[in-house]
């Protein structure tokens, strides 16, 4: 018989310390014609991840759509091979492949078992050197596209996204524009290949998972003797964005919608500002994880939403706060003072020292947990090119972040998260619920 | 190949101990064998309410979050139709944590009214999220019932009816909870640079004085023999009509699920997929297409959904669809076709390994299916098909007389 143990279980059990986290530089190999590739090795999984990363983003695009439809129709046809050719191969080797695009950059991620490098490899070289468009292609792409955007806009959280990205960055600059339906008509081949030829020009390559010699030579037969053009030096987008001034409200009519969704939020500051990392912890605190003080309060305490978050989004010229949820409709007005209240309560009262300490907590956990592993490791570096910040910057903003105290953060929240700095955009049924009347309280 | 070691407890609790030194972080994954098909018809979507009030404290800790972000970890939780799955990740040093948590609401939940209030409220709010306020989103509401009359599929976990969710009393959910919230009916797996001797040690002093509950039969109304196609047509204001097909596929465990897998990905898993190339690329009837199964273990659904383009009639899309799939009926596919969906499989596999948390998960899972050790000879059980069984498997399928069809009219706009 196994005798019966009584455990404390009134109290936590101390953790051990804290493991530490390892972020150490990829190794870099410079191939032929000069094309940087980092590498993050881990030889126990017969899995690579390979990324082409493009300064090719939204911001750069002169037409709406240019850069998502290049990026989407990158494998839809080459001087070799079809589109159906291209699915063809890639699926008969179990690969996937993603094609993403922020703001900044764009590109490919393909996912596949090793083994199949040799034979994905020169295809990949294909795609982002000799694709064509073909117009067929593009207007497939168009009609599909044009339909699942009738399918999104009946969603509130989708509009309010596109909308709320316009109010903030201004829809004139480079990373507030949003295309509307009548633009998926309007692109060319010519659009397409305009972009393709100017973006696509030059890249970089993360290799992750396993990364063997056999994997490098066949890289650098297939990609280091690629004619590789440098990019055009100068900036094309357009960064002024609008001023905190400009328009501080919008509400969007959507009749008969059970849910309203709301943003909150404001231009931020940019990853490299010394102080993101306090910006970091607060944004915890408010809404950035299950524990968080919106989350506790609007859905746990009032039940008004199934979630709600906040969060920074880091682009390379700015960034962008915001708060998001869906809530029951008729609690549209008491759910934005609530926000307004907890953003208030930051900027007023200091953060007690034990909500602080599990905050700090938190987030190391969410570190370790988001560097552990090479193909996790290759999208936090892809993170950091993008953002143009050394990738041991997350290691020492990390370190910064368990150094602060309440009344830094007092000081940072009044800063940066004062309610009346905040623009607030609400999708919903507003003219049943009268959201203005009650917002002017 | 994943290894592991696995122990019972006296009460029951079956454990699983995956090592992997390669990681600061580790996997606690509890499996309970309680879905959606364990309620009661006039009870519906009590399996998932419950998911969400096992977050609202137990006995001895007020908020089960709270010490977990202090602890540095991440939690969630997911309910289907047959189990309900808690995980966490943390880093290592904290591990007791997730065991002390963990084994606290296994022994008893707080059942404080005030979190059933609110999460009641907050699954509302959910349903509205998820079903009610988005296109399409109320279809798996509308198809369950037509394509099961009998078992208790035939309802959705998030509910039948958002009133079973309404009017849940404190003594149901203690009943639930008291007849399924057991170690007897439980899978604990741990993964990650751990020792199977020391988490053999934890399991005893957490888990060990849990009494073991009763013992539960997991028997359910058999779902009569389908005699003939069932089909229902709704108007919603949406912008694309939209259909959906569906078939009763054989149980999780039958050897024709891997035929059945193997066929859906003929048909439309990647852009060189059948029903993608013929009907998307070439004819240009739908916008969009899909054929997928569900897995349920008593038998799931193989579903083909589309979208329509504006000038196309359900007529000419549906005869489109059916004229695919009864080439697969009688046609073989090719060998080359055959490797190529094998080879998705095999790399599906391979990358769902790659966390921790995913390897705890699957082996909870296939502990569930009878043995976690089965999760090694998937690849096999994929790779053992032969073509002639996906003809074989199309066949049984798509009879005419056991086809169910939703019809999802965009309304016209006046």
């Amino acid at each position: 018989m196994n005798k019966i143990s009584h455990p404390d279980r009134t109290k936590m059990p101390q953790p051990a310390g804290f493991e530490k986290l390892n972020i150490t530089n990829p190794e870099k190999v410079i191939l032929g014609n000069g094309l940087p590739v980092y590498i993050l090795r881990e030889e126990n999984q017969e899995v690579t991840r390979l990324d082409m990363v493009f300064n090719a983003g939204t911001s750069f695009q002169k037409t709406l759509l240019q850069a998502s439809a290049v990026n989407d129709l990158l494998s839809e046809g080459t001087r070799k091979h079809t589109s159906a050719e291209i699915a063809g191969i890639l699926d008969f080797h179990g690969a996937y492949t993603d094609y993403f695009l922020t703001k900044d950059t764009a590109g490919i991620t393909l996912y596949s078992l090793t083994k199949y490098y040799d034979r994905l490899l020169p295809l990949m070289a294909e795609l982002v050197t000799e694709a064509i468009f073909p117009e067929e292609e593009l207007s497939i792409y168009t009609d599909r596209k044009w339909q699942e955007y009738q399918v999104n806009s009946q969603k509130v959280r989708y509009k309010a996204s596109r909308a709320f990205n316009k109010l903030i960055f201004g829809e004139k600059s480079a990373y507030g524009q949003v295309a509307e339906a009548d633009d998926f008509g309007k692109l060319t081949h010519k659009d397409l290949m305009d972009f393709y030829r100017h973006r696509y020009a030059d890249f970089f390559v993360i290799l992750s998972g396993k990364v063997n010699d056999a994997l490098l030579r066949n890289l650098e037969q297939v990609m280091g003797t690629l004619p590789r053009k440098s990019q055009p030096e100068e900036n094309t987008a357009n960064i002024d964005f609008v001023l905190p001034e400009a328009q501080q409200t919008q509400f969007i009519e959507k009749k008969d919608a059970l849910q309203s969704a709301l943003r909150v939020g404001a231009l931020s500051i940019s990853r490299r500002h010394p102080d993101y990392p306090g910006l970091n912890l607060l944004n915890t605190v408010l809404g950035g994880y299950f524990g968080s003080r919106l989350m506790s309060s609007i859905r746990e305490e009032k039940g008004y939403t199934y979630g709600i978050y906040s969060a920074i989004q880091n682009h390379r010229h700015a960034g962008l706060f915001g708060i998001a949820t869906e809530v029951n409709a008729k609690y549209t007005a008491e759910a934005l003072q609530e926000i307004k209240h907890q953003m208030q309560l930051l900027c007023e009262e200091k953060i007690r020292d034990s909500e602080l300490s599990t905050v700090k907590n938190y987030v190391y956990g969410t570190y370790l947990n988001s560097f552990d592993g090479p193909l996790q490791l290759a999208e936090r570096f892809k993170m950091s090119a993008e953002l143009e910040i050394p990738f041991l910057f997350y290691k020492e903003s990390l370190e910064q972040m368990m150094q602060y105290t309440p009344e830094d953060l007092l000081m940072l929240a009044g800063k940066y998260l004062a309610p009346d700095k905040m623009k607030t955009l609400v999708v919903g049924n507003i003219s049943a619920f009268q959201v203005d009347k009650n917002l002017k309280d | 190949m994943i290894s592991f070691d696995r122990f019972k407890l006296n009460n029951g609790l079956q454990v699983l101990v995956h090592h992997d030194k390669t990681t600061p972080m580790v996997a606690v994954n509890v499996l309970y064998q309680v879905g959606s098909r364990d309620e009661d018809p006039d009870k519906t979507g009590f399996a998932h309410l419950f998911e969400h009030l096992m977050f609202g404290g137990s006995v001895n800790i007020p908020k089960f979050d709270e010490p977990l972000q202090k602890a540095g970890g991440q939690n969630n939780a997911f309910t289907n139709s047959d189990f309900t799955n808690y995980y966490i990740t943390l880093p290592k040093t904290s591990l007791e944590t997730a065991f002390w948590l963990e084994s606290d609401r296994m022994l008893s939940l707080a059942f404080s009214p005030k979190s059933l209030e609110v999460q009641r409220q907050v699954v509302i709010e959910e349903f509205k999220q998820n079903y009610l306020n988005q296109p399409y989103g109320d279809v798996y509401l509308l198809l369950k019932p037509l394509v099961y009359k009998k078992h208790p599929y035939r309802w959705n976990t998030i509910g039948k009816d958002i009133s079973h969710i309404e009017k849940a009393t404190m003594q149901d959910v203690k009943a639930f909870y008291k007849r399924y919230y057991n170690p007897n009916n439980a899978i604990l797996c741990v993964a990650g640079n751990v020792e199977t001797e020391n988490i053999k040690q934890l399991a005893e002093k957490w888990f060990g004085e849990i009494p073991a509950g009763e013992e539960i039969s997991h028997h359910y109304p058999a779902e009569p023999e389908q005699t003939e196609a069932c089909s229902l047509t709704v108007e919603r204001d949406v912008p694309q009509d939209a259909f959906y097909m569906a078939w009763r596929m054989p149980k999780r465990t039958d050897k024709n699920y891997y035929a059945c897998d193997l066929l859906s990905d003929i048909l439309s898993n990647g852009n060189s997929s059948r029903l993608f190339q013929q009907l998307v690329k070439e004819k240009q009837l739908l916008s969009e297409v899909n054929a997928y199964i569900t897995g349920e273990l008593d038998g799931g659904m193989f579903l083909v959904t589309g979208k329509l383009y504006p000038q196309v009639t359900f007529a000419e899309a549906e005869e489109a669809v059916m004229q695919e799939l009864r080439k697969m009926t009688t046609k073989k596919v090719s060998e080359e076709e055959l490797q190529k969906v094998k080879n998705k499989v095999e790399a599906v596999l391979v990358f769902s390994e790659i966390s921790v948390l995913g390897r705890a998960m699957a082996l909870s899972y296939y502990e569930m299916l009878g043995d976690a050790e089965k999760f090694n000879a998937e690849v096999e059980n994929y790779l053992a098909v032969q073509a002639e069984d996906i003809r074989k498997a199309a066949a049984m399928l798509f009879q005419p007389n056991k086809k169910n069809v939703l019809y999802y009219k965009a309304k016209k706009k006046a």
